[in-house]
C-alpha cells in the first residue's frame, strides 16, 4: 500500500493524494477494528487522520551569506497513529544540489509522534543570482495522514555579495621614487647611513637624494645638510628594479656630547616636515651621543626613583595580566576575564625563577630599570660588537634611538614585579638573556646577510659560548618571514631536533615562534580573505616544523588580534591586543628616556606627559604576535617554575589540554563553487582524540593557572618516545597527475591508507608535503582528512603569498588538528580551485607523523 | 654597526604605525636578483660568449650556479634538461638569463662580492642566491684546519651539536667551486653551499 515516493514522475496531485491517503487510512484501520473481537456492539468511530502541515524555524527569508541551515518543521495537528512517512517537494528558482542541499527528504513521524524536521542547507557563493526562492511543499505520504491548508512553505534566498579573485597585479613600488635603507651603522668617527636610491622608471630628469641632521625629530628646525647626490634614471630594459647605492658619512665631530640626533634620507621632491611626511622616498632614523661625543652604543643605567604609590604603576593597566575591562590608555576597554588567567600564579609567587628565557631579536636593554635585575650578568650576546666602535660583546644595545623590539618583547616576558617600576612580566623572576643575530657583521664592508644565517644558529641552542645559548630553557622567536612553497632549511631542522633532544639535559628547549602579522596583509581582499586571512601561517617555513611552539595572538576582547596570522600550524594564541588607540594594546617596556622608544611616537595615552610615564621607558601601543610569543614564553617559565622536569612535549601538552576556547560560536568559513560547497576553514572541532583545535586559535588561549595546575601534578616524560615516522606516500597507490577541476569546490580527493603504526601512537603533528603544478597556486585550497574524520585546512584557498606562484613545489604543512589520534587508517587529501582561469594538476602528497603514546590510552 | 630590518610591531594604526611603522618598512634590503618570468627574447639579443655553469646541490635539489665575477665571458649554453643560461656584465651588474619549460628568467648581480653568487633552482624556477660560505659535514670528521687552509677561510664555526661546521669563504671564491675543491681534499669531505634565505622580520 505504500505509494512509490521515489517515482516523482507519478507524483499524485493534491486530490488524487488525498484519495488516496483515504483508502490509507481503511488499510490501516478495519482490520483492527474487526480484531477487536468483532460482535454487534457499535464501535467508536475512528479518529480523523492528523493533519499535516509545514513551517518554517525563523525567518523564513534568509540571507545566502550566512550559510543558513533553515529548519523546516513537519506538524502533526495530533499525534500520529501508527507510523506517517512523509515526503517533502522541493522547487522554486533555486537549484537543489547547486544552491542548497535536503538532508533528508523522505522520512517516517513514528506512531505518537507529532513532528518531523528536514534541514535545508542553503549555500553561500560569490554568484550573481539575485534573490531565489525555494518551494517546499508535502509531495506525498503515508499512514493516517491528510493535508492541512499550511502544507507548503515558501523560502526567500537574499543574494549574497558576488565576488571574482582579482589577479589583477598590485602597482608594483617602483611606480613611485622609493628609498631602501641598507645600513644605519657607527664607524670610528662618523655615522655612516648607506640606502639605495630607485628612482621611478618613468623618471626622465635626475632626482635630489639629500640626507640631513637634526635635533628635532619632524625637521622643522635646526637641519644641517649631511650630503647630497643627484640619482640619474636608470635604463632598465630588464626591468630588474634596479637602483643606485649611496653612501652618507655624519662626521661625530659635528656633534654635541649628551645630545638627541635624527638623521632623514629622501629622494626626490622635499618631504613635508614631521612624521606626516614619512613616505617611501624618507628614510629615518635616530641616535644619541654620550657625554664623550661618541654615539651612545651601550646601555647606561638611568637615575629612576621607584614609584611609591604601588608596587608596579602599570599593572593595573596590564590587561594581559588580569582583564577588568581596563581601558589600558586606548579608548575602550576590553572584557573581563579576556586575559591569561593567571591571578593564581600572580598570588602564589609562581614567576618563572630559575628559568632561563633568551630573547632573540633586535638588541635588549638589560640595563632598563624593569629588567636589569632579571638580566643575567654575562649572559646575552651583541654579534654587533666588532663592527661597532664601542660596543661591548657583553651588551646588546641597539642604538638606533626609535624603539628598540626585543626590548619591547622582553618586558611582556619578564620585566620585574614588585619593584616600583612599569608593569610586570608573565615570568618576572625569569632569567633573562639577549641575543641580536642580525647585527652579526664584522665591518660596514660585509655583507650584512652572510653571518646572520651562522649567528642564528649560535643563538638558538648550537653555541656554548659566545653566546652561551645551550643553557636557555625557552627561545622566544618573534620574528619570521613568509615565502610561497618553502620549506625550513636543512641547518635550522638540524638545529630545532637538536634542541628538543639535547638541550635542557635532554628534556628540550622550547622555541617559542610567534604566528605572523598577515591575516590582514592583502592587496586585494575578497571575502574569503576576511575569515581566513591574507597569508597562512604556514607560509613562514620554518613553522611547518613540530618542534616549535607557534603562537598567535587575541586581544582584549577575547577574539582573534586582527592581524594574527591563521593556520593549523598553530598550538596555542596568546595576548596581543590591538592598536592601542581605539583598543588595547600590550604595555611593556620600551627604551629608556623620554628621548627614545617607540613611547616619542604615540600621540595619546601612555606618553611620557602621562604620570605613570614620566621617563618614558614605558608603551601602551606595542603589539603584533610578537607580544604574543614573549606572553606564552613567559606562561612556559612559569610551568617550568612549577615542574623544572617537564620536557618541551609535556609543555606543549599541558598547553594543549588547559588552553581554554574563546571565540567559541565562530562560524565555518564555508561557499560553493560550481554548486559544490567548499569549507575553506572549520569552526572550532573536537578530533577524535577530544582536542578543539581551530586555525585561528590552535587549541586555544593560554591558560596560566590551569596550566599550573596541570603541571603541579604532572609526571614527566610520560608520553613516550618521539617517533617521526617515514614517509607515507599517496603516488604509489594512485594515478597522478590528477587534473584539479577549475572553480569547483568538489576539488579532487586522494586517499592514502595508513598502516603498520603502533596502535597506541598518539600523534603530535602531521606533516603533509604536496607537490601541485598549477599556474596560479593563489586558487588553491588544501585540506588533509584523517583517518579518524578531522578535517583541516593546511593551506587555505586565496593565501596571498601564493599570488602568482607556479604550484606547490614538495611544500611541506604542517596541521597540529590530529593531535592525539592513532595515524593508522584511510587519510584523505583534498585540493580546490575555487578562482576562474588558472589550472593544474595534483602531482604527489605523502605524509609523516610525529607521534608518541600518551597516557590514558 | 646596525643593518636595517623590517620591523612589523603593529602598534597603533593611528600613532604609532603611520610613523613608525613606515619607517622601518623601508628597512628591507634590496633583493638584487629579482627574477621574473617574461615574454621569451629574440635569439637576436642574446650576447654570444662561453659560458662556466656548475650543479650544486643545496637543501636536496640540484642547482645550476651561474657565474658571477667581472671579466667572465659570455655566452649562451643549454646544460640541463632543456634549461639554457647566459649571462653578461651591464654596467656594474652581471645579468643573468634562464630560458627553462618556455619561459625566460632574468637576475642581476652585483660584479663581485658575497651578493654576486647566485644560482638556478630548475625545481623551484627561481634564481637562488648563495652565501659566503659553505657547510662541512663533521662526520667523518674532516680536518677542518685543512679545509681552511685549502679554502683561504675567513672564518671557521663549529657546531658540534649539530653535525657540521661553517667555512666562511674568502670574498672572490665562488661556493661552489669552494665545495668542489673540499671534495676533492683527502678523505672527500662532505660540503655544501648554503642558500640566502629572506630577510627576517619582526613580529
Amino acid at each position: 500500500m505504500r505509494p512509490n515516493v521515489a517515482d516523482e514522475a507519478r507524483r499524485p496531485t493534491r486530490t488524487a493524494l488525498l484519495k488516496t491517503t483515504a483508502s490509507v487510512v481503511a488499510a490501516v484501520y478495519l482490520p483492527a477494528i474487526g480484531g477487536c473481537g468483532g460482535g454487534t456492539t457499535e464501535s467508536p468511530p475512528p479518529p480523523p487522520p492528523a493533519t499535516i502541515s509545514l513551517s518554517v524555524s525563523g525567518n523564513a527569508s534568509v540571507e545566502e551569506a550566512e550559510n543558513p541551515k533553515v529548519q523546516v518543521n513537519v506538524k502533526l495537528d495530533a499525534p500520529a497513529r501508527g507510523s506517517i512517512g512523509v515526503r517533502l517537494h522541493f522547487a522554486g528558482t533555486a537549484e537543489r544540489d547547486r544552491d542548497y542541499e535536503v538532508g533528508a527528504d523522505s522520512f517516517t513521524i513514528p506512531n505518537n509522534a507529532t513532528s518531523a524536521t528536514a534541514e535545508v542547507d542553503v549555500y553561500r557563493d560569490f554568484e550573481e543570482e539575485g534573490d531565489e526562492i525555494i518551494e517546499v511543499s508535502v509531495g506525498a505520504f503515508t499512514g493516517s495522514a491528510q493535508l492541512g491548508e499550511a502544507s507548503s512553505v515558501t523560502l526567500t534566498v537574499l543574494d549574497g555579495d558576488t565576488a571574482t579573485v582579482d589577479k589583477t597585479p598590485p602597482l608594483p613600488p617602483e611606480s613611485s621614487a622609493t628609498l631602501l635603507p641598507l645600513l644605519f651603522g657607527v664607524t670610528e668617527d662618523a655615522i655612516m647611513l648607506v640606502v639605495i636610491a630607485l628612482a621611478p622608471p618613468d623618471a626622465t630628469v635626475p632626482l635630489p637624494l639629500v640626507a640631513e641632521w637634526s635635533t628635532d625629530i619632524d625637521f622643522d628646525t635646526d637641519v644641517h645638510m649631511i650630503g647630497a647626490y643627484e640619482i640619474a634614471p636608470i635604463t632598465d630594459p630588464f626591468d630588474l628594479f634596479l637602483g643606485s647605492l649611496r653612501q652618507f658619512l655624519l662626521p661625530l665631530a659635528d656633534l654635541a656630547p649628551n645630545g638627541n640626533y635624527f638623521v632623514r634620507v629622501h629622494l626626490g621632491k622635499r618631504p613635508s616636515n614631521g612624521l606626516e611626511g614619512l613616505g617611501p622616498d624618507v628614510y629615518l632614523n635616530g641616535f644619541a651621543t654620550s657625554a664623550d661625543g661618541l654615539v651612545t652604543v651601550r646601555c647606561e643605567a638611568p637615575h629612576r626613583t621607584p614609584d611609591t604609590r604601588g608596587v608596579d604603576p602599570l599593572f593595573a593597566e596590564q590587561w594581559h595580566l588580569r582583564n577588568t575591562g581596563q581601558t589600558a590608555f586606548s579608548d575602550r576597554g576590553g572584557i573581563a576575564g579576556a586575559d591569561l588567567r593567571m591571578a593564581e600564579a600572580i598570588d602564589a609567587g609562581r614567576n618563572g625563577a630559575g628559568v632561563k628565557l633568551a630573547i632573540v631579536d633586535t638588541g635588549l636593554e638589560i640595563c632598563h630599570p624593569d629588567l636589569a635585575a632579571n638580566t643575567a650578568v654575562g649572559g646575552s650576546f651583541n654579534f654587533g660588537f666588532l663592527g661597532t666602535p664601542g660596543a661591548s660583546p657583553g651588551d646588546p644595545f641597539n642604538f638606533s634611538t626609535l624603539g628598540d623590539h626585543g626590548t619591547s618583547v622582553a618586558g611582556i616576558a619578564a620585566a620585574a614585579a614588585n619593584n616600583g617600576y612599569g608593569g610586570r612580566g608573565v615570568a618576572p623572576e625569569v632569567t633573562l638573556v639577549g641575543f641580536n643575530p642580525i647585527e652579526a657583521a664584522g665591518d660596514p664592508e660585509d655583507d650584512p646577510e652572510a653571518a646572520a644565517p651562522t649567528a642564528m644558529l649560535q643563538s638558538l641552542g648550537a653555541s656554548d659560548r659566545n653566546p652561551d645559548s645551550a643553557s636557555v630553557d625557552i627561545f622566544n622567536m618573534s620574528f619570521g618571514y613568509e615565502a610561497p612553497s618553502e620549506n625550513s632549511q636543512e641547518e635550522w631542522v638540524r638545529l630545532f631536533r637538536m634542541g628538543s633532544e639535547q638541550l635542557r639535559s635532554g628534556r628540550g628547549a622550547l622555541y617559542v615562534k610567534a604566528a605572523g602579522n598577515q591575516f590582514d596583509a592583502c592587496d586585494q581582499v575578497h571575502p574569503f580573505n576576511r575569515e581566513v586571512g591574507c597569508f597562512s601561517s604556514n607560509s613562514d617555513p620554518d613553522q611547518n616544523l613540530p618542534w616549535l611552539t607557534v603562537v598567535g595572538g587575541f586581544n582584549a576582547h577575547d577574539v582573534r588580534s586582527s592581524y594574527s596570522s591563521a593556520g593549523a600550524n598553530l598550538w596555542v594564541v596568546g595576548p596581543s591586543g590591538e592598536d592601542g588607540a581605539e583598543s588595547p594594546a600590550m604595555i611593556t617596556t620600551d627604551q629608556a628616556g623620554t628621548l627614545s622608544g617607540f613611547s616619542q611616537f604615540v600621540p595619546h595615552g601612555l606618553t611620557s606627559e602621562h604620570t605613570l610615564n614620566r621617563d618614558g621607558d614605558y608603551v601602551s601601543a606595542f603589539g603584533g604576535t610578537s607580544s604574543a610569543a614573549p606572553a606564552v614564553a613567559g606562561a612556559i617559565a612559569v610551568l617550568l617554575d612549577v615542574n623544572p622536569d617537564l620536557t618541551w612535549r609535556d609543555v606543549k601538552h599541558i598547553l594543549a589540554n588547559s588552553a581554554r576556547t574563546i571565540d567559541p560560536d565562530i562560524a565555518e568559513v564555508r561557499a560553493a563553487f560550481n554548486g559544490t560547497p567548499y569549507v575553506a576553514q572549520h569552526a572550532w572541532q573536537a578530533n577524535a582524540a577530544g582536542y578543539g583545535f581551530h586555525n585561528w586559535y590552535g587549541f586555544g588561549a593560554v591558560d596560566v593557572d590551569a596550566a599550573v595546575e596541570m603541571a603541579s601534578g604532572y609526571a614527566p616524560a610520560n608520553l613516550g618516545a618521539f617517533v617521526e615516522s617515514e614517509w607515507f606516500d599517496a603516488s604509489v597507490d594512485a594515478d597522478m597527475p590528477l587534473a584539479i577541476p577549475d572553480v569547483d569546490g568538489a576539488g579532487i580527493s586522494v586517499m592514502l591508507e595508513v598502516a603498520g603504526m603502533p596502535v597506541t601512537a598518539n600523534i603530535e603533528a602531521v606533516v603533509l608535503e604536496i607537490a601541485v603544478e598549477h599556474t596560479n597556486a593563489l586558487d588553491l585550497g588544501v585540506t588533509l582528512r584523517s583517518a579518524a574524520g578531522t578535517a583541516s585546512v593546511v593551506n587555505p584557498p586565496l593565501n596571498t603569498l601564493l599570488e602568482g606562484f607556479e604550484g606547490m613545489h614538495d611544500w611541506h604543512l604542517l596541521s597540529n588538528a590530529f593531535y592525539g589520534e592513532n595515524p593508522n587508517g584511510e587519510w584523505t587529501v583534498h585540493v580546490a580551485d575555487i578562482a576562474a582561469e588558472d589550472t593544474g594538476s595534483l602531482v604527489g602528497w605523502r605524509l609523516r607523523f610525529y607521534y608518541g603514546e600518551h597516557p590514558g590510552n | 654597526m646596525q643593518w636595517l630590518i623590517v620591523v612589523v610591531m603593529k602598534p597603533s594604526r593611528a600613532s604609532v604605525e603611520s610613523n613608525v611603522r613606515q619607517v622601518f618598512r623601508l628597512g628591507m634590503l634590496m633583493v638584487l636578483a629579482a627574477a621574473m618570468p617574461i615574454e621569451a627574447q629574440d635569439s637576436k639579443d642574446r650576447p654570444p660568449g662561453p659560458l662556466e655553469l656548475r650543479i650544486v646541490q643545496a637543501e636536496g635539489r640540484d642547482l645550476i650556479a651561474l657565474p658571477s665575477h667581472a671579466g667572465v665571458p659570455d655566452l649562451l649554453q643549454p646544460v640541463w634538461g632543456g634549461l639554457a643560461a647566459y649571462s653578461f656584465e651591464a654596467g656594474s651588474l652581471r645579468i643573468h638569463v634562464v630560458e627553462f619549460e618556455g619561459q625566460t628568467f632574468k637576475a642581476a648581480t652585483p660584479l663581485d662580492g658575497s651578493r654576486s653568487w647566485i644560482a638556478f633552482d630548475p625545481d623551484r624556477r627561481a634564481f637562488a642566491s648563495l652565501l659566503p660560505s659553505i657547510r662541512i659535514e663533521l662526520e667523518p670528521r674532516p680536518h677542518l684546519d685543512a679545509i681552511a687552509s685549502e679554502l683561504g677561510a675567513t672564518g671557521v664555526t663549529v657546531f658540534d651539536s649539530l653535525g657540521f661546521a661553517i667555512i666562511d669563504l674568502p670574498g672572490d671564491l665562488h661556493p661552489a667551486e669552494a665545495v668542489a675543491r673540499v671534495r676533492n681534499l683527502p678523505g672527500e669531505p662532505r660540503a655544501a653551499v648554503r642558500l640566502r634565505g629572506p630577510r627576517i622580520e619582526w613580529r
